[in-house]
């Protein structure tokens, strides 16, 4: 028995073996499939409270509340701005990714129910907001649809912030954290030497800034972003 | 008639060996003037060096006193951002107020300063600049405490030691403090965000032991660390209305993130004012008149002080830079 | 020029203009008066001009103190005379200048309102230190006589002091003169 497995059967592992190897290939090994791949388009990045800050002063009694002077509620406003990104697919499912990203956040504070009567006022900032991040992408191919030309990812990084104020008053830096999806669609295979393919590429992510402009105790802000931009495949 | 000082010539060296090294700042400082300009009031030496005269009042002893107005300065060097000393040399039979090259805090009865609860005075030799010495007096006329908790119907004596020392270490005073008129008679602070706003808080009352942001902002710009020049910056710019500056205008900087408020005015005919030792980041920026019957307390040239216009905000936050000044910020102003 | 050299420049012109613009020294703490406290305080009411000022020492040559002789216009309250001298704290003999923070200044020409008391023989002084000065300026658009600051005058029920009100501003010197004597003679608040 031993030897006819061992004849036989070990022919079979080997079989099963090396389909195991070359699956686990990178598809290009395989199929060509393209690893490069660079996407530009435009980023929306949602808008955070900050929360209220009134400007107070001690009262000329023992306890009791402070004396307001006025309110302020101050915000960073939604955006848009300008991203690049540059994967290269590890595996076919796999691929390492580094980005790039500029947007023009603004900080706003609301100043409200000033004690002397002054007209409330909302009183803006602008910001330059620079972001370089490396992130991991997994392609989910068995969810994908239309014949394969709709392929949703997952992706989850971590970057660089560098956040300008206007007349470059003032930089403030941090760490930037996102995770999220969307998915690839492809127009058409190219099938010139160095262009295999275009596309479009949509995703949606939860963003955390720490450092960089936070107030309050939280010291960092989150909220949602959406990316939509032109894909190209070599 | 009025001797004038040294000349002209000897007033620029003055001013400019007062103002070389510093910071812009904008906090209100005491000076006083030589030939036509002012000199800022400030140590060039330190520590200062006092003697407490040996006579107490019903309620507090030399000692008590002298103990209360060790823990104010002490209130005083605790400030990180500042460099500023003293040193207590013993106790005096001399009193506050008489020139004789010793620096004297104690009670005095004068009964022409009536409603002052304490002064201080300076000595000034005007053709070095030199500060000979510095006075406080505690008017004796008023009831005084030293508790801990302070005491109902008497006057706090370490929150007005507190003040007191700030003008002695060449603070002027903040206008950040509201004030009610009373059927009865007679002004009263509503409340206050400053140590250095001149009318005291109630008999009682000790909130007057605590430094604000105003305060550390203004000992900090006068005597700096390192540390505080690199760490923090300014606010500048004009006060306009119909286009021509605004004199004599005061200015609040509000940190949206922590609430501080840090105060300044606009101190030219043009309407400059400087805003200094602000944190980084964005502020909100108010201005308003001294319309409140205080102007004397502030400025010497009372006649030349606007009033004539509503509390207007900045339409921007400004951003204050590390160790610099923010942009001219120009915070139009309109007529009652 | 670069964007540092032109941050430096502004920071120099800024340091320039903040620091020649100390103002005197003006500061101590107060238990402070409205205007009726005032009127009732005073043993003397004077609106007049400032024709001299004489630093003199005081208390046995111990302190500089400054004699101001005001040539009178018309007293609102009492009367010292046609002209009447007062004392104030701080001055200038040789080369020492004694400035006591808070106290009021003036020269040659200033006109003024003065709410003065006195004790017995002794040289007026101005009450509340700062408190009872009161100037006179003109308005340059309607050459108006105007009294600065705004007094701070008692109602029937407490009133907070509002910054920026259009009711706070400087009153004409007639209307003035008029309340102060209508307080002095008792009147309604």
């Amino acid at each position: 028995m031993t030897s006819r497995l061992t004849s036989h059967g070990s022919c079979r592992l080997g079989g099963a073996a090396l389909t195991v190897v070359l699956a686990a290939l990178p598809a290009a090994a395989q199929t060509r499939e393209p690893r490069l791949q660079i996407s530009i388009g435009g980023l929306w990045g949602g808008g955070s409270p900050f929360g209220s800050q009134a400007a107070t002063e001690t009262r000329n009694q023992v306890g009791g509340e402070r004396y307001t002077l006025f309110q302020t509620e101050t915000d960073v406003e939604a955006a848009g701005g300008l991203e690049a990104r540059l994967t290269y697919w590890v595996t076919r499912a796999v691929g390492a990714e580094i980005g790039a990203s500029w947007s023009t956040p603004r900080l706003v504070t609301r100043i409200t129910a000033d004690a002397e009567g002054a007209p409330d006022l909302t009183a803006p900032a602008d910001v330059a907001q620079y972001v370089i991040d490396g992130a991991a992408v997994v392609r989910l191919q068995r969810l994908a649809l239309a014949r394969g030309r709709v392929v949703p990812f997952l992706t989850a990084g971590i970057g660089y912030l560098r956040q300008v104020y206007e007349d470059n008053a003032l930089i403030e830096t941090g760490t930037t954290y996102h995770a999220g999806g969307g998915a690839l669609i492809w127009f058409q295979l190219v099938r010139r030497s160095w262009l295999k393919r275009v596309g479009a590429r949509a995703d949606a992510r939860w963003s955390r800034q720490d450092g960089g402009i936070a107030f309050g105790e939280k010291g960092h802000r989150t909220f949602g972003a959406f990316g939509l931009g032109a894909v190209l495949q070599f | 008639m009025i001797r004038r000082g040294p000349s002209g010539l000897v007033a620029v060296a003055l001013m400019l060996a007062v103002t070389l090294g510093a910071r812009p700042q904008g906090y209100l400082k005491l000076g006083y003037r030589v030939d036509g300009k002012n000199v800022a009031m400030k140590w060039g030496r330190l520590p200062v060096r006092y003697f407490i005269t040996d006579r107490g009042v019903p309620g507090v002893t030399s000692n008590q006193l002298q103990t209360a107005v060790g823990r104010a300065f002490d209130t005083w060097h605790g400030v990180s951002t500042a460099e500023v000393s003293s040193s207590f040399v013993g106790f005096t039979l001399a009193n506050p107020f008489e020139d004789d090259n010793m620096s004297v805090i104690g009670f005095r009865d004068r009964p022409e300063l009536d409603r002052v609860l304490g002064a201080t005075t300076f000595l000034v030799d005007s053709v070095t600049a030199e500060i000979l010495e510095a006075d406080i007096f505690f008017n004796s006329a008023f009831p005084w405490s030293v508790a801990s908790g302070g005491e109902t119907n008497r006057y706090d004596l370490e929150s007005v030691a507190l003040h007191e020392i700030g003008h002695l270490y060449g603070l002027g005073h903040s206008a950040i403090g509201e004030t009610e008129v009373r059927p009865t008679g007679g002004r009263r602070v509503v409340a206050s965000e400053a140590v250095m706003f001149p009318i005291a808080f109630l008999p009682g009352n000790i909130e007057g032991r605590t430094l604000k942001s105003d305060d550390t902002a203004g000992i900090s710009d006068l005597y700096p660390t390192t540390t505080f020049t690199r760490r923090t910056g300014s606010i500048s710019g004009r006060v306009t209305k119909n286009g021509k500056g605004v004199y004599g205008a005061h200015l609040v900087a509000m940190n949206p993130a922590t609430g501080a408020l840090v105060g300044g005015f606009s101190l030219s005919e043009d309407g400059t004012f400087v805003i200094g030792g602000l944190d980084p980041g964005p502020h909100v920026v108010r201005a308003e008149p001294l319309d409140d019957a205080d102007i004397e307390s502030f400025f010497q040239d009372a006649k030349k002080v606007d009033i004539d216009f509503k509390v207007t905000f900045f339409d921007r936050l400004s951003i204050v830079p590390r160790g610099g000044a923010t942009s001219q910020v120009e915070v139009p102003v309109k007529p009652k | 020029m670069s964007a540092a050299t032109r941050r430096m420049t502004r920071i120099l012109a800024v340091l320039a203009a903040a620091v020649a613009a100390v103002p005197a020294a003006r500061a101590t703490v107060l238990v402070p008066a409205d205007l009726g406290d005032l009127v009732r305080g005073s043993q003397a009411i004077v609106h007049g001009r400032v024709v001299d000022v004489t630093a003199v020492w005081a208390d046995g040559r111990r302190r500089i103190d400054s004699l101001v002789t005001l040539e009178v216009d018309q007293y609102l309250k009492g009367d010292f005379g046609e002209r009447v001298t007062f004392r104030v704290p701080g001055g200038q003999i040789g080369r020492y200048r004694s400035v006591m923070v808070g106290a009021p200044s003036f020269a040659e020409g200033d006109e003024v309102v003065l709410f003065l008391g006195a004790r017995g023989p002794s040289i007026p002084y101005v009450l509340g230190l700062s408190q009872g000065v009161f100037r006179v300026v003109e308005d340059p658009q309607t050459n108006a006589r105007l009294v600065v600051p705004p007094p701070v005058v008692a109602g029937a029920e407490v009133q907070p002091v509002r910054r920026g009100d259009s009711a706070r501003r400087p009153m004409p010197l007639d209307r003035f003169a008029d309340e102060v004597r209508a307080l002095a003679a008792g009147g309604t608040r």
